[in-house]
């Protein structure tokens, strides 16, 4: 189990790079090479740590662990071929792990990232809207469940279109320099995570590794099937491209307007939801 | 916390994690209970080793409050 672990963690952090190297190339600049997080994280581990003084020392630790643990249990989900309603609970359990970062430290930037990070709860409803969408469709929420159905019917992504873009838009909302990254917000230093430094930043970016790597593949089994894992990394490499180029000609957006935009897609998901459910 | 607890969670946490593994493969536990195991100790494991890795661990001090 360790070695999907690690290998997932790895190659989170390589999409992290291949991320920020799209990004740079789109903007006109070399860029990092792609393999730069994984050195960012090994610096981070040999940095000199502490734990702050006015820190809530269990939460500021924990949060940590947290974050490992929910995007392993994640990992272990897709690979078994688990429900999607556990992926959604451990999702919203990320939440979690974004408030007390931001108020487990006492620092006033963590703090408003915190509070960005609630008002940002809107980023769950077009999760929650692909979930109910693809339910309509295969009646079922296991993973396995919904590979036999693509391996019947074909692949998920064209039927259920707008639940695929739910879920792109909930993974552009979870990755960095996107344009709904208002949590981290150059504008807070760092954001929610502005205090957590050394050991604690490399653990954290290691467990967002997981959490992209995680989610994009999600997107792959669940709108495109089970399809082998070598072209199952090949898909996930170009979704993570796709979605840097969104990140490089985007603009972060204004609290509000990451908020009504995320709000808005839901709605119009549900009506479609809805028509289907009642009239088709 | 001490070093030498570190080293030990190190070592203790990652001789649970190889069993685990190990063991789910020769069919001795079940693919769960080795899961379950990699899900609680893989925190402590990873968090202990990169707090070996760092150059020094030293009490903390306070950071910017505001003004």
């Amino acid at each position: 189990m360790i070695e999907y672990l690690l290998s997932a963690m790895i190659f989170g952090l390589l999409l992290h790079g291949l991320h920020r190297k799209v990004i740079a190339r789109v903007q006109g600049r070399p860029g990092p090479p792609i393999w730069q997080e994984i050195l960012h994280t090994m610096k981070f581990l040999f940095k000199e740590t502490w734990i702050l003084k006015t820190a809530s020392q269990g939460l500021y630790v924990g949060v940590v662990a947290l974050a490992i643990a929910i995007w392993s249990a994640a990992l272990i989900i897709l690979m078994t071929g688990g429900s999607l309603l556990l992926l959604f609970a451990l999702y919203l359990i990320h939440k979690i792990v974004e408030h007390g970062t931001g108020l487990s430290s006492g620092s006033p930037y963590s703090k408003f990232g915190a509070i960005r990070s609630v008002i940002s709860a809107a980023s769950e409803l077009p999760l929650l809207a692909s979930v109910a969408l693809i339910y309509l469709f295969t009646e079922s929420l296991m993973i396995s469940d919904i590979a036999a159905y693509q391996a019947v019917y074909g692949p998920l992504l064209i039927p259920a279109l707008p639940a695929a873009i739910a879920l792109y838009m909930v993974i552009l909302s979870k990755i960095h320099y996107g344009p709904f990254s208002i949590i981290e917000a150059k504008e807070l230093v760092s954001g929610y995570w502005t205090e957590h430094f050394g050991v604690w930043r490399g653990l954290f970016n290691a467990a967002f590794g997981m959490k992209t790597f995680v989610l994009l593949y999600t997107f792959v089994l669940v709108f495109i099937g089970p399809v082998g894992l070598p072209l199952s990394l090949l898909l996930i490499i170009l979704l993570m491209i796709s979605l840097s180029f969104v990140c490089a000609v985007t603009p972060m957006l204004s609290p509000y307007d990451s908020v009504s935009i995320q709000t808005i897609t839901t709605g119009l998901i549900a009506i479609y939801i809805i028509f289907l459910g009642v009239f088709a | 916390m001490k070093r030498l607890h570190i080293q030990l969670t190190a070592v203790l946490s990652g001789i649970i994690l190889i069993l685990s593994s190990a063991l789910a493969y020769l069919g001795a536990i079940t693919y769960a209970i080795s899961a379950l195991a990699a899900i609680i100790i893989f925190p402590a494991f990873i968090i202990s080793i990169g707090l070996l890795l760092s150059a020094s661990l030293k009490d903390g001090d306070i950071p910017f409050m505001g003004y």
